[in-house]
């Protein structure tokens, strides 16, 4: 369900707007969970960030460390990593079932065509007979780019931020 | 045969080129590695730059022991046990943070940041007793700590060497890591890495300068940076992120590996210069650096440090540095078949931020457990513990570029294993020494 964090949010969106949110965010976790990252990758502008930040309320991915900072050719790379036969630690491949709660409009810009979203989130990892969980906030921007939106920025605050990692190789 | 063992059986597990496969799996020698080897060794602690401010604490593991890293109202750092003088609880609890006077959270004892015992409520009831008479002895018990560089180290065997000939010539990595700042000093980056191996922590040391397997081990990185970036020489024409250079560096063939000089030095260390100059001189932020770092050390000696370019240090068994992308890595033994590792990134003070930045991209790319590149490492570290449990073969071979392996031999290369077995010699003189008690 889409709500907005605060009645003043001044909108400009459309119930057609809503939906197509609705449906980019829906596809943005389930492309994962089916591993159909090209598709996934489309969801994407092309000056897109996906970042995990390494610690709580972290605002500067340059000066400081994260578990994830990639640009769009990273995401990349990491695509075609876990897509190389020869990836050994994927042997047996990793896959995802992700869980996410309300989608609440945080702030929007309508003069720059852009929102901010975020949701709760709950993700199973599998591999190899082991599962393990993460949990948190995800916050997105998107972008109005042509008929629809993109997004910008995925943006995951895991609970656990500075737990004791095995490695992680898929996008959360 | 496991179980017992005297100084002959531990002496017959590790031949010239060759241990056996009891030293990765047999939790009763991992119970002697802590007490023989991690409680004798110096073990990296911290950087100061981490505890600027009196009062200011970290805590530690050293070989099983809860422990404190804390900057004195003296100004000094020192290193307390993490257990309260009265029923044992631990003081502090895991994490850093800031604390001008140390109370236990049971009951209320309390110490000062030099581990002195400060005040103890109802004090009354504790007259006549030990306590009131000997209160020196109801302190934070210390451990011996020194530091090189501001690197602070502790060993908790009072017998030990002193720390500089204990790193013996590995400290050059440790001054080349500060000297590279262009004041002198380093600050820390906020947060650290820290990522769990399902592997003896001896894996882990044996691959830092292991020039024989990146080729087998990350083909995925390999043909994926390289796909990458030749995908992006096609539509764009832009520069390549930093990241994907750094990534296809892995893409050194055994010729080039073979020109890549590995120091061993006493005590297990060993340091491996780097692949390749990963800075550019057209580089206007590295100009801007270099030209900042002149200015304090002169032309020839600034030339000097900024071509020592030491890739991965060993300062064995607890610590591993990476002294040209400024991090600092602490080992924590698990348990015989894991291992914790928790990687901490610094900064030069007086480099231009870009150059600061850069080493964050090769942390994040590199060394989070998000990396691009580890994941295939920590796969074949696995491999390893998981493939010792065959007992088809007793002997796990490190006969690479063999010879007589003297304290004084000649630097060999990265397609060698001498200083896999420069280890060995050295955990065989720590684990025959049974001490001075006789237990270890
Ligand atoms: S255990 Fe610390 S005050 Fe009792
Ligand atoms: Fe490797």
């Amino acid at each position: 369900m889409i709500i907005f964090a605060d009645k003043s949010i001044s909108t400009g969106l459309t119930g057609d707007d809503l939906e197509a949110i609705e449906l980019l965010l829906h596809r943005e976790t389930e492309f994962l969970d089916r591993a159909r990252y090209d598709e996934w990758l489309a969801l994407f502008t092309d000056d897109c960030r996906y970042w995990v930040p390494a610690r709580k309320d972290q605002t500067d991915p340059v000066n400081e460390i994260s578990l994830f900072y990639e640009d769009r050719d990273l995401m990349e790379m990491r695509i075609s990593r876990i897509q190389h036969p020869r990836a050994h630690s994927l042997d047996h491949p990793v896959t995802t079932s992700h869980v996410t709660g309300d989608r609440v409009i945080e702030a929007v810009n309508t003069d720059r065509g852009e929102l901010m979203i975020t949701t709760r989130f709950q993700v199973i990892e599998h591999q190899q007979g082991e599962q393990r969980l993460f949990a948190g906030v995800y916050r997105y921007h998107l972008r109005r780019e042509g008929e629809g939106f993109k997004i910008s920025l995925k943006r995951v605050d895991l609970i656990n931020c500075d737990a004791y990692f095995e490695p992680l190789q898929v996008f959360i | 045969m496991k179980g017992n063992y005297d100084t002959d059986h531990i002496r017959s597990l590790v031949r010239p080129d060759s241990v056996h496969r009891d030293v990765y799996l047999d939790p009763v020698l991992f119970e002697l590695e802590l007490k023989r080897i991690f409680a004798r060794a110096w073990n990296y602690l911290c950087h100061e730059s981490q505890l600027p401010g009196s009062g200011d604490y970290l805590t530690a593991d050293i070989a099983g022991n809860p422990v404190i890293a804390i900057r004195g109202e003296d100004n000094l750092i020192r290193t307390l046990h993490n257990r309260c003088a009265h029923r044992g609880a631990k003081v502090l609890g895991n994490g850093q943070g800031n604390a001008k006077v140390l109370a236990c959270s049971y009951h209320g004892w309390s110490y000062r940041t030099d581990g002195a015992l400060l005040s103890i409520p109802c004090r009354d009831n504790y007259r006549g007793t030990e306590v009131d008479e000997n209160p020196a002895g109801y302190g934070l018990t210390g451990i011996r700590t020194d530091s090189y560089r501001g690197f602070i180290f502790a060993n908790l065997d009072a017998d030990a060497p002193d720390l500089t000939d204990y790193l013996g010539g590995a400290w050059r990595a440790l001054d080349n890591m500060v000297d590279r700042s262009p004041d002198g000093e380093l600050q820390p980056v906020k947060s650290s890495f820290r990522a769990l191996y399902r592997n003896n922590w001896k894996i882990y040391l044996e691959n830092l300068h292991d020039g024989m397997h990146p080729l087998n081990v990350h083909q995925s990185s390999i043909a994926a940076s390289r796909e990458q970036l030749s995908r992006i020489d096609k539509t764009s024409g832009k520069t390549p992120a930093l990241a994907l250079q750094l990534v296809q560096a892995n893409a050194q063939g055994y010729r080039q590996m073979e020109e890549l000089e590995v120091t061993c030095y006493g005590y297990g260390h060993s340091d491996m210069r780097g692949f390749r100059n990963p800075d550019n001189d057209a580089d206007p932020a590295y100009r801007e650096y270099v030209s900042r770092h002149r200015k304090s050390y002169g032309k020839e000696k600034s030339a000097q440090i900024l071509n020592t370019n030491l890739h991965n240090v060993n300062f064995y068994p607890n610590a591993s540095a990476h002294p040209r992308f400024l991090q600092m890595r602490v080992i924590r033994p698990v348990s015989v078949d894991r291992t914790a590792i928790e990687i901490n990134v610094f900064r030069w003070k007086g480099a231009p931020d870009e150059i600061n930045q850069r080493n964050i991209v090769y942390a994040n790319t590199i060394h989070s457990p998000s990396s691009l590149i580890k994941p295939d490492d920590l796969e074949a570290y696995r491999r390893v513990q998981e493939g010792l449990l065959s007992t088809g073969q007793e002997w796990i071979s490190q006969h690479s570029l063999f010879g007589p392996d003297t304290d004084d031999a000649a630097p060999q290369s990265a397609l060698s294993e001498q200083y896999i077995r420069n280890q060995y010699r050295s955990w065989l003189a720590y684990m025959c020494n049974p001490g001075s008690t006789g237990d270890g």
